[in-house]
Order: structure tokens, then sequence, then C-alpha cells
């Protein structure tokens, strides 16, 4: 598992959303930010490659059909 | 005596049961236990029945609309109610009264329901369960103090209870799979695309799935096949004819296949023995009714909860992003947090879950191979105590319900059985892309064996 971000450089993160939490509740979250990073890790393991198909492919409108 | 819609219905068509009289019931089981369930957030006594006797009168007349005339249902509180207020359990919409029915809710009122009230559920579906909402969260009819999980709570209560014989729920991680699971009914996530969603509130739309709660799998089936049908207001509705669903509800499984996930259940998320033996029982029913069971591996249960909570979460941000910024002291603590990661996210982060998303439905598909039907755990155990679930239960313990949001494919919760707190237990089955009616038929089998379907909850 992560390690919870520093303070500093989470209150950067909840900035950077706009967000204004209650002091408990954004470290509350930072601790449970560390869980979702190891998450994330998760998905990039293994690295996809180049050019491995991405998530969306665009459809044009009428070949939804 | 409670009885299911399915034999409610035969009893209304044969004019021995009075739409009006079931719905009073029903009422006075409302009044009676909903103090202790807080199961509805509105209770609409004059309009059900109103509602009920115009049923009666069809009844009366021969013109009956079908199986769902005059069943007492419930709407979660997500489902937009032309007229009456719709909420998402939230003080961010304590007066919100939509000016249209949702979709799914015109084709059930079509269809008959007596609509008794709107039903509790985790604030915007995503959010419980909280103690510092407008409404209380609801209580398990099983035992009071242990939770419904969510987040079609109050469905899951009511309908449990008897205070519904039926009622919708939405599924984006396990919503209606879960609160369906612990409190001992059925209730299934259908294929997507196939129940529109649009007038309900969304979470997730790439994940957000409508259906049914209901007693039985049988039930349900009555139920999806009134909800189900394209609605081009939902881009992912399917442009495809409703399946026949009731009529398929007795078709023979002799010959079929069913793939066991064991490692979800005793690896990646280890079940509780009752949970276990209940999936056991099911397994030996399946067997017995000449099914093929095997073993099958798909990707590990975390990976799945990773691709899906990291997707979930960003969606619900974009939705809820707005709000978060200008006024998020009016959600409740448990969902303002749960959005706030979302805002966290980087848009590589929400793409790399999708790209991921779609390799593990790649393998799915490729280890479903010669199988009809999966089967695994829908829940760890009995449901735990309301005051000690943790707020980030779900980046603990990876769930059992989230792999088939992200695939798509129809997914139904059933009762199998009692755990040592004498809490109901339960298995998920889960079929093909548009086997719905494969899914529910084996559901039914199986409660027709398993005996599970004659004990209901005494509120205490």
């Amino acid at each position: 598992m992560s390690d919870p971000l520093p303070p500093d450089v989470f209150a950067t993160l909840l900035d950077q959303a706009g967000l204004k939490l209650p002091p408990a509740e954004a470290e509350d979250l930072r601790h449970a930010h560390a869980k979702l990073r190891a998450m994330l890790d998760l998905l990039r393991t293994p690295e996809p490659a180049l050019a491995e198909e991405p998530g969306f492919v665009f459809r044009p409108l009428e070949d939804r059909a | 005596m409670i009885p299911t819609i399915a034999a409610a219905a035969r009893d209304i068509a044969a004019k021995k049961l009075s739409p009006v009289e079931l719905t009073r019931d029903c009422l006075a089981r409302v009044k009676a236990l909903d103090p202790k369930l807080h199961a509805f957030i509105a209770v609409t006594e004059d309009h059900a029945l109103t509602e009920a006797r115009a049923a009666e009168a069809r009844q009366m007349s021969g013109a009956l609309c079908g199986p769902l005339d005059g069943i007492p249902f419930g709407h979660k509180d997500i489902y937009s109610t032309a007229g009456l207020a719709t909420t998402a359990h939230s003080a961010q919409l304590r007066d919100h009264v939509p000016a249209r029915d949702a979709f799914t809710v015109t084709k059930l009122a079509e269809a008959g329901v007596v609509l008794l009230g709107k039903l509790a559920t985790h604030e915007f579906a995503f959010g419980g369960p909280s103690f510092d909402l407008p409404w209380p969260p609801a209580r398990n009819p099983w035992d009071t103090e242990r939770f419904t999980a969510g987040s079609s709570s109050g469905t899951g209560a009511a309908v449990a209870a008897g205070l519904v014989l039926g009622g919708t729920g939405s599924d984006t991680g396990g919503s209606i799979r879960g609160p369906a699971a612990l409190c001992g009914i059925a209730g299934i996530k259908p294929t997507y695309g196939l129940c529109s969603r649009a007038g309900i509130l969304p979470l997730a739309q790439s994940m957000d799935h409508a259906g049914p709660m209901a007693w039985t799998a049988e039930d349900c089936a009555i139920l999806l096949q009134a909800m189900a049908g394209h609605d081009p207001a939902d881009p992912g509705s399917a442009d495809r004819p409703a399946p026949d669903l009731t009529g398929a509800l007795n078709q023979p499984l002799k010959g079929r296949t069913i793939g066991v996930i064991r490692h979800f259940h005793e690896r990646d998320n280890p079940v509780s023995a009752a949970t276990l033996q209940g999936i056991e029982d099911t397994i030996r029913i399946l067997r017995d009714a000449g099914c093929t069971i095997r073993d099958v591996t798909l990707p590990p249960l975390q990976e799945w909860n990773a691709a899906g909570w990291v997707a979930l979460t960003a969606e619900a941000w974009a939705i809820h992003e707005h709000w978060m910024r200008e006024r998020p002291e009016l959600y409740g603590e448990f969902l303002r947090g749960r959005l706030a990661l979302g805002g966290l996210l980087s848009a590589g982060d929400y793409v790399q879950a999708q790209r991921k998303r779609r390799e593990l439905t790649r393998r799915a598909a490729a280890a479903m191979d010669g199988v009809d039907i999966l089967l695994t755990a829908a829940q760890p155990g009995e449901a735990p105590k309301i005051r000690e679930v943790p707020k980030w239960a779900s980046l603990e313990k990876p769930n059992f319900t989230i792999p088939f949001n992200l695939t798509g494919w129809p997914a139904l919760t059933i009762c199998s059985g009692f755990g040592e707190h004498g809490l109901p237990v339960a298995v998920q089955l889960i079929g093909r892309p548009w086997q719905d009616d494969l899914v529910l038929a084996t559901g039914h089998a199986v409660e027709q064996a398993n005996g599970t379907r004659g004990r209901r909850p005494s509120v205490g």
C-alpha cells in the first residue's frame, strides 16, 4: 500500500480540485487517497504498451444504430 | 401471509384478491414497521388507494393490464416521479419535484403498479450508511441494528418486510445485488442497455444500471419484463426488442454449464462459512438439475475493484463537481468524502481505468467460453452492524458485484440460506449479455429447491 502524501502536497491537490473540506475530513481523505493510489498502481501494472487500444473508441453518431 | 407478486397476480386475475385490500395490508405494515425500518422517504397513501381502486375497477371489468396491475410498489428515490419529490436522500435535492416521470416509472405505471411511495437510498446512490442526512438510513428487517447494504437500501428493507411486493433499484457497483443479499430477497442488475436510465439521477453513466428487486427471481422477471425496452432518451439503451423473461422462467437447465468463480470468494475476498455453504448448496441443486459444474478463473477481484472504483468515482465527480465546490456542506460526510476522492484523479487515471475495464472484460469473456452461468458470492457474509460500516470499506476489500458493472453482463442475487445470526446469505448468478432470461430461470430453479422463500423477517 502507498504511504499517504505529505499534508502540504495533499493540500495542493485539494486546492487544484477546488475542494474546501473540514480539516478532520481532509486528513481522513489523505489516508483514503493512499489506498486509491494503490489501485491506480494496479491499473498501470503491467505497464500498457504505447500503442495499446485506449479505453475509448469514438464512433460517429450515424454508426451507432 | 405476504404474497409474492406472482401469487398476488394470480389471485387478482381470479378475483380472489382485492387490489384495494392488498394495498391496505401493505399500508398497515408500513405504518406499523416503517418507524423502525426507515425504508420510506415519503408514503403516498391517498395516491396509492386511488390507484388501487382504479386497478380494482379494471379487475371487475376484466380489463387488467397484466400481472402487475394492482401490485403495491415503491421507487428508489432517485427515480424521477412527476409531481412527487425525488430527493436522492440528500439535502441537495430536498425540494426537488420533477416535471416528468423516469421512463421506467412510466412503464411500470402503465403496467398497473400501485405506488406506495419513495424509498430510502444511500445519498445519490453512493453515500451511505449516513446519519447526517435529512432522513435516517434504512434498517435491515432481519435485525434493525444491522446494515441493509446499499445503495438501494429502502427497497431491500421494504420488500423483505412486505411493505411493498416489489420495487426499483439501481446498480453501479452492486447497489441492487448488495441490499438484495443482505435483506434476503432477489435483485437483478440486467444487461447494460436493457433498461433505460432516463429520468434516474445518475451516479456513473458508463456503469449505471436500472433494475427490479422483489422477494423471488420469478417476481423480478415479471418486473423486469415491464421495465425493459428501448428508449432513445438514454444513449446506453439498446435498440432491440425486450426478451421474453417470464415465458422462459421454467426452461430446463439440463445440459447447462455452471462456472464457479471459486477464487473470488475463497481467495480474493474469503466469505463466511454460511455463505460458502449457500454456494455449495446452490451448486448441488444445479448439479441435481442436470447442470455440469466446473471452476472458472477470472482476473483477480482486486483488479476489477481498482478499475471499477476509479471509473465510478471519476464519473461521479464529473456529475457533482459543481456542487462539491459551491455547496459541499449539503452533502453528508460519507458522500462528500467519496466524491472528493474522484476529484483527485487525473484524466490519465480515468483512461487507464477504462482501458483496464476493456482488458478485464475481454479476459472474462474468454474464460466464459463454454459456460452458461457464472456463480460466486454477492456479499462476504451476513449483514454487519450498521454503526460499524467503515466509510472506506470499498477501498479495503474488493466487492463481488462490481466486475459485472464493468462487463455489463446480467447478474442476479438470490437468498441461499441463513447464517449464525439468523440473517440471510446469498449467491450471485451471472450470465452472458442478453441472457437475462437464463439467469432468472436459474435463480428461479434454485429458489424452488433451497427452501429459503418460506421464511420472512420478524421485525423486532
